[in-house]
């Protein structure tokens, strides 16, 4: 019996347990059969079931015996895995089922005090992991309550094998980018000191400007608007000097036409006194062969007077008898030194002739070329005049243009003006935020230098 | 045409008594009895070899005329640019002066002459100085040397 397992032991039990109503019921049948072939007697068939009841109780017996020695045989190893297992939860560790024997309640045993061997070295190795895990925790926290107090993050967490060994790793390498981080904050914090200094002194340059660009803007203000008023006054004279241009360049017309008549009569004048520089230059001419002739005359009066210088002579040396011969003598004197002086004053007057020939030619000449030049400049004031008309015209359409253009420069102004007052609201209210900007800038550079104090107090390994 | 009738008495002249004319810069009064002819632009002939006070010769009326040069002129001068002659005397017996100029006719009360004083010339010694007079009344006149043409052309002809 030991041997068999309690399973075969529970399945012939069974067996047994149902092969006794079959035989019962089978004994029954076949006496019921027998009873009704009347081949037993009924008190045959009596006995016959006495017998075989008798038989059916000690089977019924044997059953129970057999059914209650296999309950204590399922009983006892279940009672045992019980209070092992209570033993366990009370904290018995090592408790052990421990059953003897090689049915499955025995296996089930053995593999469960194997399964409780298993699992309590598990829990006694989760045990000593757990305690090295809170070795490992304090040191950490140890380690950060230092980072924390000293500030200094040059400090390195432990690190160990076991899982916390990651977290110290990721501790160290968030110190050391912590530190990295504010060092590089700390200098960032030293640029935005410097920045927002910089910044300051920039805000205060800008609100002067902006104070400058508010007075500049106001000063342009009131230059546009005295520049609209110019404008309009521009517009004014500018229809007013189109009129005059209107007028000029028909009094610029007459003008052509008159310097035109002008040309005429200058050339007809340069041909007149040609001509009669012509006539005056033959007059000189002929006055030189004047001067020719009364040079013959001066000659013949030097000699008639030498003539009568040597009669006189003669006469004086002949004496008393050339008295009468320097009479005659004397008046031929008298006559060459009269025909000699007349001689002298035709002489002197063809001289003045022909000075005043020459000079009148030259003057002439000079008149001529004065023509010329006079004609000259005629011409070139008539062209400069046409041109001056073609000018004219021209301006007069550039200056209806102008005109034009004035009256709109006078709407454009007026509306630069509304402009520009915008404009000197917007600058003022530039300046306003300047200044709140300025404002806050100092806020500003108190932050940087907090904030530079604040990251100064962390020690880095960095210099 | 008909002349007006010619008065003597009315228009003669006072007699010229003296020909003023300038010899080598000197003025002297010539005697009107001396026969004179001048001539202008006569033309010179230079003669080679001739004595320092012979300017050449000339020609009169086809007679040729020595032409005698009264001025200072300095040893060596050959060129004579004046061509103004005074003939004296009647060729042929006649010579020339070179002059400054035709003489003047001067009858008495136009010249007075010179006193005291001779010039600085060659024919110096042909000129007749008077002697000052101590109570002289005023000069009229011009002032002339008076010269004999005979010993002005033997003075020239020495020097």
């Amino acid at each position: 019996m030991a041997s068999r397992s309690f399973a075969q032991q529970l399945r012939r039990g069974i067996t047994v347990l149902a092969a006794v109503p079959l035989a019962v019921a089978t004994i029954a049948a076949v006496l019921a059969w027998l009873i009704a072939r009347e081949v037993l007697a009924p008190g045959q068939a009596i006995g016959i079931v006495v017998v075989v009841m008798g038989l059916a109780a000690l089977l019924a017996l044997g059953g129970f015996v057999y059914g209650r020695r296999l309950a204590r045989s399922a009983s006892e190893p279940i009672e045992r895995i019980q209070a092992t297992l209570e033993a366990l939860a009370d904290g018995d560790l090592d408790a052990r089922v421990r059953w003897p024997g090689r049915d499955e309640f025995a296996g089930l045993a053995d593999a469960l005090d194997r399964l409780l061997d298993d699992r309590v070295a598990g829990l006694n190795r989760a045990i000593r992991e757990s305690e090295d895990l809170n070795d490992s925790v304090i040191a950490i926290m140890q380690a950060v309550g230092t980072i924390a107090s000293t500030k200094d993050l040059s400090i390195r967490v432990p690190v160990t094998e076991n899982v916390t060994g990651a977290i110290a790793d990721a501790l160290n390498l968030l110190t050391e980018e912590t530190a990295r981080v504010l060092s590089n904050v700390a200098a960032l914090s030293g640029d935005v000191a410097q920045a927002t200094f910089a910044v300051r002194g920039q805000s205060d340059l800008a609100i002067q400007a902006a104070a400058r660009e508010q007075r500049e803007v106001g000063l342009a203000a009131a230059e546009l608007a005295r520049a609209a008023q110019a404008l309009v006054a521009v517009a004014d004279r500018a229809r007013q000097v189109n009129e005059s241009a209107v007028r000029a360049g028909v009094e610029t017309g007459e003008a052509v036409r008159v310097v035109g008549a002008t040309l005429q009569g200058i050339a007809q004048s340069r041909e007149l006194i040609r001509e009669t520089g012509k006539r005056i230059k033959q007059l000189g001419e002929r006055s030189q062969e004047i001067g020719q002739v009364v040079g013959i005359i001066q000659a013949i009066a030097q000699r008639t007077g030498i003539l009568a210088l040597n009669a006189s002579m003669q006469a004086a040396s002949a004496g008393e008898a050339g008295r009468s011969f320097a009479v005659v003598a004397d008046e031929v004197k008298r006559l060459s030194e009269s025909a000699r002086e007349s001689a002298t004053r035709i002489s002197r007057l063809v001289n003045a002739i022909q000075t005043g020939t020459h000079e009148t030619v030259r003057a002439m000449n000079e008149a001529i070329a004065q023509v010329v030049q006079i004609s000259r400049m005629a011409d070139d004031a008539g062209q400069a005049m046409r041109r001056t008309r073609q000018e004219t015209e021209s301006l007069v359409e550039n200056v209806r243009e102008i005109a034009a253009t004035s009256e709109e420069q006078a709407r454009v102004s007026s509306a630069l003006q509304a402009r520009a007052d915008v404009i000197r609201e917007a600058s003022a209210e530039t300046a306003r935020q300047l200044r709140a900007q300025s404002i806050e800038t100092r806020r500003l550079v108190e932050y940087a230098r907090s904030l530079v104090e604040e990251v100064s107090v962390f020690r880095t390994s960095r210099p | 045409m008909s002349s007006p009738a010619f008065d003597e008495s009315d228009a003669a002249p006072p007699s010229a008594t003296r020909f003023a004319a300038r010899l080598g810069g000197v003025s002297v009064a010539l005697p009107a009895g001396t026969p004179l002819e001048f001539v202008a632009d006569a033309t010179l002939y230079p003669l080679p070899l001739a004595p320092m006070r012979v300017a050449g010769l000339m020609q009169l009326r086809g007679q040729p005329l020595v032409v005698l040069d009264a001025s200072p002129r300095p040893p060596g001068a050959v060129a004579i640019d004046r061509h103004d002659v005074l003939v004296v005397g009647r060729p042929p017996q006649a010579a020339a002066l070179l002059v400054d100029g035709p003489p003047r006719a001067l009858a008495d009360g136009q010249w007075h002459p010179v006193r005291g004083t001779r010039p600085d010339c060659a024919f110096a010694a042909a000129l007749d100085v008077a002697a000052p007079e101590p109570r002289a009344s005023a000069e009229v006149g011009e002032a002339l040397y008076e010269v004999d043409p005979e010993r002005l052309f033997e003075v020239l002809v020495r020097s």
